[in-house]
């Protein structure tokens, strides 16, 4: 895993120095609100509805046993002993106090870790494929390349007042887990005819009140080329982007004006320009980076351990679990082990204090000491081996955490709603709570199969309500809540934006209504179809008389 | 308009150093129950009630203070609006640590 360097180390414990100075100087009223607004923010602490709220990067998702630990110690001490693990594979404290968050940061410095960048109009944490490193249809680990983007765009003068946020996500596989096409810069890698390796360069894709699916303006680019041709993206954005309008201030919607082959012409004029400048990757660089990515020091197995699958023939509730949640890794005889922070009725990416050194004990002594956080607001052990499986779904199901639904339809992604949330409409907890009860207490879930059902509280769609095969959008009616659905969104391949399916629904009705959807699905489906590949080959119209009557 | 009649309103903010709920009681202070709250059902008294809010924005004890519509009732004002009734009564969710056997 990737250590911080000197600089790494002197930026991040000055910046703590510097906000605790700016939060003093707040109060003791040397600044103003409007003047402390905007620094708080580049500390990622936001003023939400009830409380300030803290949003803390966690790079590319990865973190250590250790760094866990703390991030339980910081729930406990300057929180109200839970944490929300977010799409950005974030976390996020809802009630921490203005006056005690330079210690809270003091505390994040000393494991490496910092609210940096995780708020404002700059570049904001790069997401990666959560099973970087260890998938095994992976070309390359991507967090190599998020490394190096973190270490260009942390603090970077030119690009700390964009038009608007900018969010990044890399995955080095073909099979796309990282939602590459819903981020302002997607990054996949590919192999070309020589057979080198490089990336597709996706721009402006997003959700939000414009969703949109990016549009591939450079087919490969070399590794070495990366940073140079980013830079340019974020040169054109940065000058052309609109500022005069936050509802159009996002690349996606340059690029719609522009044009996706204008705007990638653009681009290629700047990067022609700074291309063999500072900029350009030496390949030793790389392999520097790559070092801190180095796989563990795997055991020498084979797959298919005879003690393994005697625990699953011993135990049912175990074999369901790694059925569901347990995914194939590139190391024989390993696996990756999915934590469902999705327990019936729970609250959608939340986990406890206890919870988190419960996850941070079993990285140590299962996974190499790492952990990885999803955007689906999930918790993955990267490296178990498959003969301890047993010993740490035990622990886990001890912890409430061993819930066995990873990609079903409880699986939900939720943003914090009106519940917490100063821009949402209507809840969204409470309507996951509701559906994921109901759906558990059907005991069909394994039956339904896969399905993405998620819920945004307002048209931001933090929940990614856009790209769920099932998308659930709260409004507000006259100060009443109602919930639009959408049908027919993915994020990954064949990436699509859901359809809205007709009039919004009451808070009490929704629910019925997706257990609704939910049935045509299952009367319309052939054998093996997930729920988007009925709705591409039966469209709206079932949905829309078994929602609203034939009428 | 002084004395015409007005939607009831009580103003609200957040406190600076925790940005908990708050709503600015009859004696000038801020409290975190709603049942506190000193309802304006003129527009002098709203006025008086936002000046008093903007003295302690500038004296640093609260951020963002806003007048609300608020119905009286016999356990004190009620918000009209869910995202009011949540900021009265905070999440809707059971959250964090649960009781043993919850």
């Amino acid at each position: 895993m990737y250590r911080y360097d000197e600089f790494d180390h002197i930026l991040v414990n000055e910046r703590v120095g510097q906000f605790r100075d700016q939060v003093a100087r707040r109060l003791s009223g040397e600044l103003s609100e409007d003047e402390f607004r905007p620094l708080r923010l580049m500390n990622g602490l936001y003023l939400q509805l009830h409380a300030y709220m803290l949003r803390v990067a966690i790079p590319y998702g990865t973190l250590s046993g250790r760094q866990m630990h703390r991030l339980a110690d910081i729930a406990r001490r300057f929180d109200r002993g839970y944490g929300h693990f977010t799409t950005r594979q974030n976390i996020q404290y809802n009630w921490p106090k203005l006056a005690e968050v330079p210690d809270l940061l003091a505390e994040l410095a000393s494991v490496e870790m910092h609210a940096i960048q995780t708020s404002g109009n700059c570049i904001r944490n790069t997401t990666a494929d959560p099973y970087a490193g260890v998938a095994d249809d992976e070309l390359e680990d991507p967090r190599i390349y998020a490394e190096l983007i973190r270490q260009w765009s942390t603090f970077h003068p030119e690009f700390s007042f964009l038009p608007r946020k900018f969010k990044i996500a890399v995955t080095g596989a073909p099979h796309d887990r990282a939602a590459v096409r819903f981020h302002d810069i997607g990054l996949q890698m590919r192999s070309n005819a020589k057979g080198e390796r490089g990336f597709e360069v996706m721009v402006g894709g997003g959700q939000g009140r414009t969703p949109v699916i990016a549009s591939t303006i450079r087919a490969f680019l070399p590794k070495r080329d990366l940073l140079s041709y980013l830079e340019a993206i974020l040169r054109v954005y940065n000058l052309l982007g609109r500022r005069d309008n936050i509802y159009k201030a996002r690349i996606k919607i340059l690029v719609q004006s522009t044009g996706a082959g204008k705007f990638a012409e653009l681009v290629e004029q700047e990067f022609e320009a700074i291309k063999d400048g500072a900029l350009a990757l030496p390949a030793a660089e790389i392999t520097r980076i790559r070092a801190y990515f180095t796989p563990p020091s795997y055991e020498l197995l084979s797959d298919d351990d005879a003690g393994y699958l005697a625990d699953r023939r011993a135990d049912r509730e175990f074999d369901a679990w790694c059925r569901i949640n347990v995914k194939p890794h590139k190391q024989p005889g390993y696996a990756i082990a999915d934590i469902s922070l999705k327990p019936p009725g729970g609250i959608p990416g939340d986990a406890t204090a206890d919870q988190m050194d419960v996850l941070a004990d079993l990285a140590t002594r299962y996974s190499f000491d790492e952990l990885r956080v999803t955007y689906k607001q999930n918790i993955v052990l990267p490296h178990v081996r498959q003969s301890d499986l047993l010993a740490v779904w035990r622990e886990l199901d001890a912890a409430g955490l061993a819930t066995p639904n990873s990609g079903l339809a409880t699986d939900i992604i939720a943003c914090p709603g009106l519940d917490y949330c100063n821009l949402a409409n209507a809840r969204s907890i409470p309507v996951a709570q509701r559906i994921s009860t109901a759906l558990t207490n059907s005991f069909r879930l394994e039956e339904i199969g896969d399905l993405r059902l998620n819920i945004s509280g307002c048209i931001n769609a933090c929940g990614h309500h856009h790209v769920a095969e099932i998308g659930i959008l709260g409004v507000d009616r006259k100060g009443e809540e109602f919930y639009q659905i959408t049908l027919g969104g993915n994020p990954e391949d064949d990436a699509a934006i859901g359809q809205v399916i007709g009039p919004s629904f009451s808070y009490a009705t929704i629910t019925g209504a997706v257990e609704t959807v939910i049935d045509t699905y299952l009367a319309a489906r052939k054998d093996g179809e997930r729920f988007g590949e009925t709705w591409q080959r039966v469209g709206p119209q079932p949905f829309k008389e078994a929602l609203y009557g034939s009428a | 308009m002084t004395g015409e009649s007005m939607a009831n309103e009580i103003v609200t903010a957040n406190r600076l150093i925790d940005g908990a709920v708050v709503y600015l009681t009859e004696s000038d202070g801020w409290s975190e129950m709603i049942a506190d709250a000193s309802l304006a059902t003129t527009e002098t008294q709203r006025t008086a009630l936002l000046e008093a809010a903007a003295h302690d924005l500038k004296n640093r004890i609260v951020v963002g203070p806003y007048a609300m519509t608020a119905e009286d009732s016999p356990l004190g004002p009620v918000p009209l609006t869910q995202r009011e009734r949540i900021r009265a009564a905070g999440p809707t969710i059971r959250f964090g640590p649960q009781p043993r056997g919850f």
